[in-house]
């Protein structure tokens, strides 16, 4: 079943072969699959994502299905050998996130949304708020086109409750 | 960042402001305590997500899996002649966390470290901070 290749197209016309087994990560791919409107000759187009990002979330669901087959595989594997083989797997996805800048990780985060790929939900979201933890709020309104919409009194009031918060 | 904006999902060309409200949802709950804090004073809709009840209570849940320490204490000094039982995670984020008024909280010393604080608001709004860091 691994061995199925199905096609996927970006919506600025890429075109992207990919296992079946990795493209399941997608709850909405699976879901096509399950109700056979996927025909072989034919590339799923997905009109929200660009071929840019699309290849990023292929890469990623390539490297999860591997994973995914090596646990199978040792399946009595020891606790060392776990952990090794979870530490594989955060640093990877650690050098996936540090290539890439925060505007390809909200692009690749509604991609995901999209695509509705759970863990690739939650990585890209961890990552955004390890980038923006130590922000102030002023680089956060920039960071995601936020308009500040409190009076200045408003503002103040906050912040003067929460002085602690801006040490 | 408006509701509204969502509707149109162009992500190639206004990314930003298409992230839906959900998503914004699910970076915030990703956010140690003193981050949260401060983005409080982002905009009116990051206000309200984050010391909204659904936020608090999903907040709490992320965290429920976690090791907890069942602890005690009481303000000896202070107008609430109460004792107070918490129950926290047993482990520490990398000291980055705790309060500015005093280190590691582990061993009691919280009573401590708010008797040097000033407005009963102000001691509310750090106990709720300080529970909020410990479930991180």
């Amino acid at each position: 079943m691994s061995s199925n290749m199905i096609m996927l197209k970006s919506s600025d016309g890429a075109s992207f072969e990919i296992e079946e087994a990795a493209a399941r990560k997608s709850k909405i791919i699976a879901n096509m699959i399950e109700v056979e409107c996927v025909d072989e000759d034919k590339a799923i187009p997905l009109q929200n994502v660009t071929g840019n990002i699309l290849a990023l979330v292929i890469e990623y669901c390539n490297k999860h299905i591997v994973d995914d087959d090596d646990d199978v595989a040792t399946e009595e594997a020891s606790e060392e050998e776990e952990e090794a083989k979870k530490k594989k797997v955060d640093d990877w996805e650690a050098e996936f996130m540090n290539s890439m800048s925060l505007e390809t990780m909200f692009e690749l985060l509604l991609a995901a949304n999209y695509l509705n790929i759970k863990s690739l939900i939650d990585l890209v979201c961890q990552t955004i708020a390890n980038n923006i933890k130590d922000k102030t709020p002023e680089e956060v309104r920039k960071i995601f086109s936020i308009e500040n919409d409190f009076t200045p009194e408003e503002e103040e009031e906050i912040r003067k409750e929460n002085a602690w918060a801006f040490g | 960042m408006e509701a509204s904006s969502s509707r149109n999902l162009d992500p190639a060309r206004n990314y930003i402001t298409t992230i839906f409200f959900y998503l914004t949802f699910e970076i915030l709950s990703r956010l140690p305590a003193k981050s949260l804090i401060r983005f409080q004073s982002v905009s009116n809709l990051w206000f309200s997500i984050i010391s909204g009840k659904y936020f608090v209570d999903s907040f709490f849940t992320r965290s429920k899996t976690r090791p907890r320490l069942l602890f005690s204490f009481k303000f000896k000094h202070l107008d609430i002649p109460k004792h107070f039982i918490f129950s926290a995670p047993e482990h520490i984020n990398k000291g980055e966390q705790n309060l500015p008024s005093h280190g590691t909280t582990r061993h009691g010393d919280l009573g401590i470290g708010l008797q040097h604080q000033i407005s009963p608001r102000k001691r509310l709004c750090l106990l709720q901070t300080w529970f909020f860091d410990r479930c991180l």
